[in-house]
């Protein structure tokens, strides 16, 4: 969450008048270059996203594996996932770092019912500001990469913001400057492609990965966050989906979904206004009993049970 | 390596003799082919469970970069120094090293053997001195025998050893510059010729004074007392167990850490009852001391470099810096033996402590009197004609270092890192003008801000360079001497008509692929044995298994464990990169990323045990045992060692008995080493964690 006058804004979810700054193009659009195969696993990434957030620490416990949590919370937007990935007897221990994608066609954006809380800069950074969250969640449904988490406390939605703090005073995103192996970069999208690009050659020509390439999915028009992947014909075994798409139902949202449901609640209205006029006014009723409110967080959960 | 107690060894022959066609059955290349005849690939698959082919695929491969006589490309062998931790540690890295001076990748940009060291200063702290047997810049220690600084300074300093026709530089001929001047620092105006520099207030050792052997000598109750900084000695091991018992055997005990930690209270180890804590009459002294961040000075990283860092935050509460507790506990004893005497109080009085804070020495002071200054103006016609360095200037390097109490120097090899330019470690220059990475402007890498050893062996012979594009030194004819893009590690002048040997600290100018004069416990080539509780016998010679000159204690508490007691699973202990020794288990971020304790136990072990990830399992060798949760894991898989299925399981070191985890009581409150075996290299005394027996079950 940044100030939104340090960028060019360029998309606003559920914005009805003009945006400032739409169409607009320039070379500034940043990216996030992760060379998985250089990752040695040892979550530095982790800790200075949460320190440079300010994230309070959450509890873990010991799950048989590496990875430190199943999967990114609200307020852990940095996660290493760890598989042993065994095939034709060699095995991989596989290690991506899983954080917001920054999708050049964002579904969390197009899912966002709620003017200005989810922003997208002509740079390319997709940023919520919670200020504007109503809560409602359409955005986690709308991620293809399950990104978004909710604070049941808040109730808002939170998620990486790609350092658009950092970024906007000239810094790489606190990941970028952690990480002791160099297998993260951060420039120019142009520049990150084409890093990206001339690694997977390598790893093709020199390393014996004859299908390494480069995870930027056209699906959702490219992403401000690319891999390079051992193989790029099973993201899946990292983790990632090979075809990401946004539910059709939010793709559809801004010209179909929402015109008709605002025609089907100003329908509801009038139906209430002559339910009123013809039928008259609600009678007392027996009351409704309490509701009980469960912990969605799971870890939350788990923590409050222990003694 | 120290050869404490023992007879000083012969020096080597002046005159020796070659064979440059490598076909003398007594030329070392022969004798090493006929030492090396009997380890066949089939013979690696039986010792080391790799099958032959894949050995056969990665030795092609590495030494493919010589194929066809390419001498262009360089080879590096990096490693962690899990390598070390065996009781024949110190001849793998040999191995290693021999390995590399056959490919001729030593001298070279992107060759040679690195060691990638466990802690950030570790390179810093033996260049200083911190081992036993030897001073700063790896001057050796006197021994009983050495009766005055001659008799010392004639065993410690080699003669020149080369075929006739050859030059040899023999660069430790200058020992006795390195170790006047090195007494003139410690002891000041108060060295003099006369009383042999004070030559007779050091310390002369009778024995080795090893880690395990301190620990060893404080359980049989000859070591009264320990001071351990930043050293937690219990949880590091190996056999914790025998470790505490020790302690409790102490009459005191000071610990300076930043946390309560396991060494500092052994007395509440798991399994000491009220009524044993009774019995306890150790004196327990803590003393609070300050993290890295909390203080300045340098630290040496495994490529020589110093370079300086800066207070981050001040020490909190009252915590003090290192320097200031050790000054304020020097002085108090000086101050002890100036009132009341004592046996030998000379050392202590003489000691040179002219800082502007004795009681808090600031960190640049101490840098710049391991530096070096000149008690004289000094001129040296022959090196530096026309210069002259001034009576208490800095010095430039250890080239101008004299034997005649003239300079006073704390480590020579530090010489040059601070100058009267100013503080040469605190550089932090980033243009590198040749383009191969050498950054000469970037803090002091020693010798002589030297960034690549050996480096004239980057040419030929004739001293042209192997790789012209990645040209590092060379002879240049018309100036007839050696210039680089980084700084000759070679005698400026020598032509290479005159044969001077690339390798300058060896007095025969050649690399070590033969060490001579005992300079290794366990011979001139390396062997290989087999870890002193293994789950076969050598197959090489199963009449003598195992290191025969490795040290293994022999108390009560030193169990060893054999296949026939059911002692048939191999265990190694390791770091996680999340954690960092036994410190992080404080801090709630590191455990954040790893809660807890854990055994990492090989998914087929696990399908016949029965068990699933995350459910205890308990490890016990011959000397004790840990209960943890298993990370059953397809990393680890069986391997087929002298025909037999054997499995290995990993225990990571990071736990013990107060942390947050602990605190909360969620671990097992053991440390890991209450498994490994107090048995070490006989070279560098290193103990053998990376190979035991244990047997695994369900807890």
């Amino acid at each position: 969450m940044s100030n939104p006058q340090t960028f060019q804004i360029q998309e606003i979810s559920a914005h009805p008048g003009p945006v400032p700054g739409q169409g607009t193009r320039r070379e500034e659009e940043v990216c996030k270059y992760i060379d998985v195969t250089t990752c040695i696993g040892c979550k530095a990434c982790e800790v200075a996203c949460v320190e440079w957030n300010d994230h309070p620490f959450r509890e873990t416990t010991f799950d048989d594996t590496y990875q430190t949590m199943p999967s990114t919370e609200w307020n852990y937007w940095n996660l290493i996932k760890f598989a042993e990935d065994e095939r034709d007897g060699n095995l991989m221990w596989l290690m991506r770092k899983d954080q917001c994608m920054h999708c050049e066609d964002p579904g969390c954006l197009r899912a966002c019912p709620a003017d200005g809380a989810i922003i997208k800069y002509e740079n390319g950074i997709v940023d919520f500001q919670q200020e504007n969250c109503i809560g409602c969640g359409y955005c986690i449904s709308g991620c293809p990469f399950d990104i978004p988490k909710f604070n049941e406390k808040t109730k808002k939605v939170y998620k990486c913001t790609l350092c658009s703090d950092r970024v906007g005073q000239g810094l790489e995103p606190a990941c970028i400057k952690a990480c002791p192996t160099g297998c993260l970069h951060f420039g120019t999208k142009s520049d990150m492609v084409q890093i990206a690009g001339s690694r997977a050659k390598q790893l093709r020509e020199v390393s014996g990965f004859a299908n390494a390439g480069v995870y930027d999915p056209s699906s959702i028009g490219g992403t401000h966050v690319i891999y390079t992947l051992h193989d790029i014909n099973t993201p899946e075994r990292y983790g990632l989906p090979r075809n990401p798409v946004i539910p059709p139902s939010y793709t559809y949202w801004k010209w179909l979904a929402k015109p008709t449901g605002l025609l089907m609640a100003g329908l509801g209205l009038l139906a209430v206004f002559f339910h009123r006029v013809s039928v008259g006014p609600k009678l007392p009723q027996p009351e409704d009993p309490p509701v009980v409110t469960e912990h969605a967080d799971p870890v939350e959960a788990k923590r409050r049970e222990q003694p | 390596m120290g050869q404490g107690g023992q007879k000083p060894p012969p020096m080597l022959p002046p005159n020796v003799a070659y064979d440059l066609s490598l076909q003398h059955p007594r030329s070392v290349f022969q004798l090493l082919k006929q030492q090396y005849s009997r380890y066949t690939p089939e013979m690696v698959e039986r010792i080391t469970g790799i099958p032959k082919d894949q050995f056969i695929k990665a030795a092609d491969l590495f030494t493919s970069i010589r194929k066809d006589g390419d001498m262009k490309k360089a080879g590096t062998i990096i490693y962690a120094v899990g390598w070390t931790q065996h009781t024949s540690g110190t001849q793998i890295i040999r191995t290693a090293a021999i390995l590399q001076l056959l490919l001729g990748n030593v001298g070279r940009a992107g060759g040679g053997v690195n060691a990638l060291r466990g802690h950030s200063n570790i390179q810093g702290a033996t260049d200083m001195g911190g081992v036993f047997d030897i001073f700063p810049g790896y001057l050796k220690i006197p021994q009983p025998t050495d009766t005055d600084l001659a008799t010392f300074l004639k065993r410690t300093t080699p003669t020149v050893s080369k075929p006739n026709e050859w030059d040899s530089y023999n660069y430790w001929s200058n020992t006795p510059k390195f170790m006047v001047s090195f007494l003139k620092s410690v002891y000041g105006d108060s060295a003099k010729k006369e009383n042999d520099f004070n030559y007779h207030h050091l310390p002369k050792i009778d024995r080795k004074f090893s880690w395990t052997e301190m620990w060893d000598e404080m359980y049989a109750g000859k070591v009264k007392g320990l001071f351990a900084f930043g050293m937690n000695g219990v949880a590091i091991g190996p056999n914790s167990r025998k470790n505490i018992e020790a302690l409790k055997k102490a009459d005191f005990l000071v610990v300076c850490d930043l946390y309560p930690e396991e060494t500092a209270e052994f007395w509440n180890s798991p399994g000491i009852t009220k009524d044993d804590m009774k019995k306890i009459n150790t004196t327990v002294y803590r003393l609070p001391g300050a993290g890295f961040a909390e203080k300045d000075g340098t630290f040496v990283n495994s490529a020589r470099w110093l370079q300086w860092k800066y207070v981050a935050v001040p020490p909190p509460g009252n915590a003090k810096v290192d320097q200031e507790i050790l000054a304020r506990i020097f002085l108090k004893v000086r101050e002890l033996y100036q009132k009341e005497g004592g046996k030998f109080p000379d050392p202590i009085l003489n000691l040179s402590w002219a800082y502007t804070t004795p009681q808090n020495p600031s960190l640049a002071e101490v840098a710049k009197e391991i530096n070096g200054k000149a008690l004289a103006d000094l001129t040296d016609e022959k090196l530096f004609p026309g210069q002259t360095i001034k009576s208490g200037q800095q010095l430039p390097g250890f080239a101008w270092l004299k034997d005649d109490g003239t300079t006073a120097c704390g480590n020579w090899l530090y010489s040059g890192s601070w100058t009267e330019a100013g503080a040469q470690m605190q550089r932090r220059g980033t243009e590198d003008p040749s383009g191969l990475g050498v950054f000469p402007n970037w803090g002091y890498s020693w010798p002589a801000n030297r960034r690549v050893l050996y480096n004239r062996a980057s040419c030929d012979p004739s001293g042209k360079p192997w790789d012209m594009e990645r040209r590092q030194v060379w002879w240049n004819e018309a100036q007839q001497k050696w210039l680089g893009n980084d700084v000759p590690d070679f005698k400026a002048d020598s032509k290479p008509s005159d044969h001077m040997g690339p390798f300058i600290m060896n007095p025969e100018g050649v690399g070590r692929i033969f060490a001579p004069l005992a300079a290794f416990a366990d011979g001139p080539f390396p062997e290989h044995y087999e870890p002193v509780e293994s789950p076969i016998a050598n197959p090489l010679h199963p009449q003598q298994s195992t290191n025969p000159v490795a040290k293994k204690f022999k108390s009560d508490l030193d169990k060893f464990g054999t296949p026939a007691e059911g002692f048939n699973v191999v265990c190694t202990t390791y770091r996680l990169t999340e954690h960092y020794h036994y410190w992080t288990k404080n801090n709630p971020m590191n455990v954040q990323l790893v809660p807890e304790p854990f055994v990492e136990v090989p998914a087929q072990l696990a399908d016949e045990m029965g068990i699933h990830g995350g459910e205890k399992v308990k490890v016990t060798s011959a000397r004790g045992q840990y209960i943890a949760k298993a990370m059953v894991t397809k990393r680890i898989k069986p391997m087929m060692i002298d025909g037999k299925k054997t499995y290995q399981i990993g225990v990571p070191i990071h736990w013990g008995y107060r942390g947050i985890a602990e605190d909360a009581g969620k671990t097992s409150l053991m440390t890991a080493n209450q498994l490994s075996p107090a048995a070490i290299d006989p070279n560098a005394y290193t103990p053998e964690f990376k190979g035991f027996l244990v047997k695994i079950e369900k807890a």
